[in-house]
């Protein structure tokens, strides 16, 4: 399945697109690598592959991901997102994909109410309130436990994102035919919509390795060592989890019905 | 003054009422069955469930008040961002209540309609011996166990089959008994007049002729029986001042009461007291739980007690002339008291004959 998705993110020229997109956003790395998973692929990408395989007679789920213990649990799945409300102005989104922060049992951990207070409870400088039961949460996302030391992960304001969104609208217009051409020659007979998701996986995670092997993102691995904790090395590392900012229900409203 | 009242009787759970309306209810008649009765409330965190905000919660909802549930069925929807997030019912029963406030739901388990007979559980029926039998009891005399709560800790554990009280940890014997606290699930008129309307499902509308009386504080639930009015004053009413017959009767006296008095009317089954006032200490002596926390129906004792002023002093003059002008006149009391919000306070309803014109539909 590899080669055939690495055959759309060819045809489709995503990676030079995406490099175009980092020089005209002019974000930190490690925000960036956030804008790529949240604006493009996951309020982009997703859309239009529902709308693509939909013109082709597979209807797709608007929901992809579903919370359900059993279906949330998959470690074989090549990509895993989830943006979750910790506040009305505070929503976290987290990643998951192959080699890069691969926990499945952290999604629920997550979810708990002392961690989403925890995140609630930030300000703008990073510093939060702790709670004993987030603070292995913490650890398990490669942030520090220490309540004095500002919370270190990306902090996006959805105004600005927002305010930015019709370079990730652009990129999809301009897929939109590219991916119609290549899902005709690959939509096959037996095509189910578990199997169009499973691609899109597929493809999402394929576009993040080649992101990540261009330099374009930042996103190291979670730190295994002693060495990869040291404060230099982590500088500008996105470890998957990034807060954003903003009344994020209205953002959905906004942004759902986009095709 | 006496005068047409009406008094709304309710079902505290789902049932059927067996009267119609225009037809007459005496005090001890039943006027409604209950399929089963009002348990216990589970709450359930749904805002954390769905990762929403309370104030969100009403267009997330799948159910709303009053909705039937099994266990297991979807409570809630976030399909925010496209990801699905439910929230789960972990019990079956009835949602009594939504807080937008706090993102919860609370639902209310119904208990199946039982006897009132205890439950025996003993080492000879689990085929134990009595010295393993009370090592292994989970419980002592007087707890209140829920529904599943472990009792005797074997394998498999033996678990409460109802929510009740332990009566007895008999070790010696090796049994253990349990009186389920389950209510009457009857509806009892306790009062006598016109059934005139039904304004809800679960509620029943009877007009009633006669006089109402507020007291302070009261303990129990209803009752209803003939008034004997017991005058000895001011003074103390003791074991000497009681009536030979007290059963089917509420004693109304104007001072406070003896707890040895207290003891009697229990023994000869009477139906009520009505006095002036009860000092804790008597009070504590008496009821099965602190009196200064459990009032009204919270408190469970062998019949109702209403205090007309309190703790200490006298019954009102005005209110003393009152009973004294119905001695023998049947009377339905609720000891029912709130002190919080809603102020419920106890009553004593005078029933008495119609005048000539009879009862008014």
């Amino acid at each position: 399945m590899n080669t055939t998705v690495i055959s759309l993110l060819e045809q489709t020229q995503t990676v030079p697109t995406m490099q175009r997109i980092a020089q005209r956003l002019k974000l930190k790395p490690r925000e960036f690598a956030a804008a790529v998973a949240f604006c493009g692929i996951h309020m982009t990408l997703y859309p239009l592959w529902i709308h693509m395989w939909g013109q082709l007679g597979v209807e797709l789920p608007l929901q992809m991901v579903d919370t359900d213990p059993e279906t949330i649990g998959h470690s074989d799945t090549p990509w895993k997102m989830i943006v979750f409300s910790c506040s009305q102005t505070k929503a976290l989104l987290h990643v998951q994909t192959k080699g890069f922060s691969d926990k499945p049992d952290l999604f629920q951990k997550m979810m708990i109410h002392p961690f989403r207070q925890l995140i609630e409870s930030l300000d703008d400088d990073g510093r939060f309130v702790a709670y004993a039961e987030a603070l292995p949460i913490l650890t398990d996302i490669g942030c520090s436990t220490d309540h004095n030391v500002p919370l270190d992960i990306p902090m996006l304001s959805l105004e600005k994102l927002e305010s930015q969104f019709d370079l990730w609208r652009d990129w999809g217009k301009q897929m939109e035919p590219r991916l119609y051409a290549w899902l005709q020659q690959h939509k096959g007979d037996s095509v189910t919509p578990e199997k169009a998701i499973e691609l899109y996986r597929e493809f999402a995670a394929v576009l993040w390795q080649e992101l990540l092997q261009k330099k374009i993102i930042q996103a190291a691995p979670l730190p295994t060592g002693w060495f990869s904790q040291l404060k230099g090395f982590r500088k500008e590392v996105f470890h998957g989890t990034a807060l954003l900012q903003g009344d994020h229900e209205s953002f959905w409203y906004r942004h759902e019905k986009w095709k | 003054m006496p005068e047409y009242r009406m008094i709304r009787r309710k079902m505290t759970g789902e049932g059927n009422f067996l009267v119609a309306i225009g037809q007459k209810v005496k005090s001890n008649d039943v006027i409604a069955k209950m399929k089963n009765l009002s348990g216990q409330l589970t709450r359930v965190f749904v805002s954390d469930d769905i990762c929403s905000e309370p104030s969100t919660l009403q267009e997330k909802l799948r159910v709303s008040e009053g909705y039937k549930v099994a266990k297991g069925d979807i409570l809630a929807e976030n399909r925010h961002f496209f990801t699905r997030r439910v929230s789960r019912s972990p019990v079956p029963g009835v949602v009594a209540l939504v807080s937008n406030h706090l993102g919860c739901i609370f639902i209310r388990n119904p208990l199946p309609e039982s006897t009132e007979k205890e439950i025996y559980i003993t080492a000879e029926a689990l085929n134990m011996n009595k010295l393993k039998f009370s090592d292994a009891i989970r419980v002592k005399q007087g707890d209140i166990v829920d529904q599943g709560r472990i009792l005797v800790d074997v394998k498999p554990p033996v678990t409460a089959p109802a929510l009740g009280r332990i009566r007895e940890v008999d070790i010696k014997n090796g049994r253990l008994i349990l009186s389920p606290l389950y209510h009457r699930p009857e509806l009892v008129a306790h009062v006598q007049g016109v059934v005139t309307a039904f304004p809800e499902e679960s509620v029943c509308e009877i007009q009633v002729y006669g006089e109402e009386l507020q007291g302070a504080f009261g303990y129990g639930g209803e009752s209803s029986g003939t008034l004997e009015v017991v005058d000895c004053g001011i003074k103390r009413l003791t074991t000497e001042d009681l009536p030979a017959e007290l059963t089917g009767k509420i004693v109304v006296t104007a001072g406070d009461v003896a707890s040895e008095a207290l003891e009697l009317m229990m023994k000869q089954q009477g139906l009520g007291l009505i006095c002036g006032s009860l000092s804790p200490t008597v009070l504590r002596e008496f009821c099965p739980q602190d009196p200064m926390t459990f009032l009204g129906s919270r408190m469970t004792i062998p019949f109702p007690i209403i205090l007309m002023n309190g703790w200490r002093g006298a019954m009102d003059k005005q209110v003393w002339q009152i009973f004294q002008k119905h001695q023998g006149a049947l009377v339905s009391v609720d000891a029912e008291t709130q002190l919080r919000a809603n102020v419920i306070r106890p009553r004593i309803l005078i029933l008495l004959t119609p005048p000539e014109e009879g009862m008014k539909p």
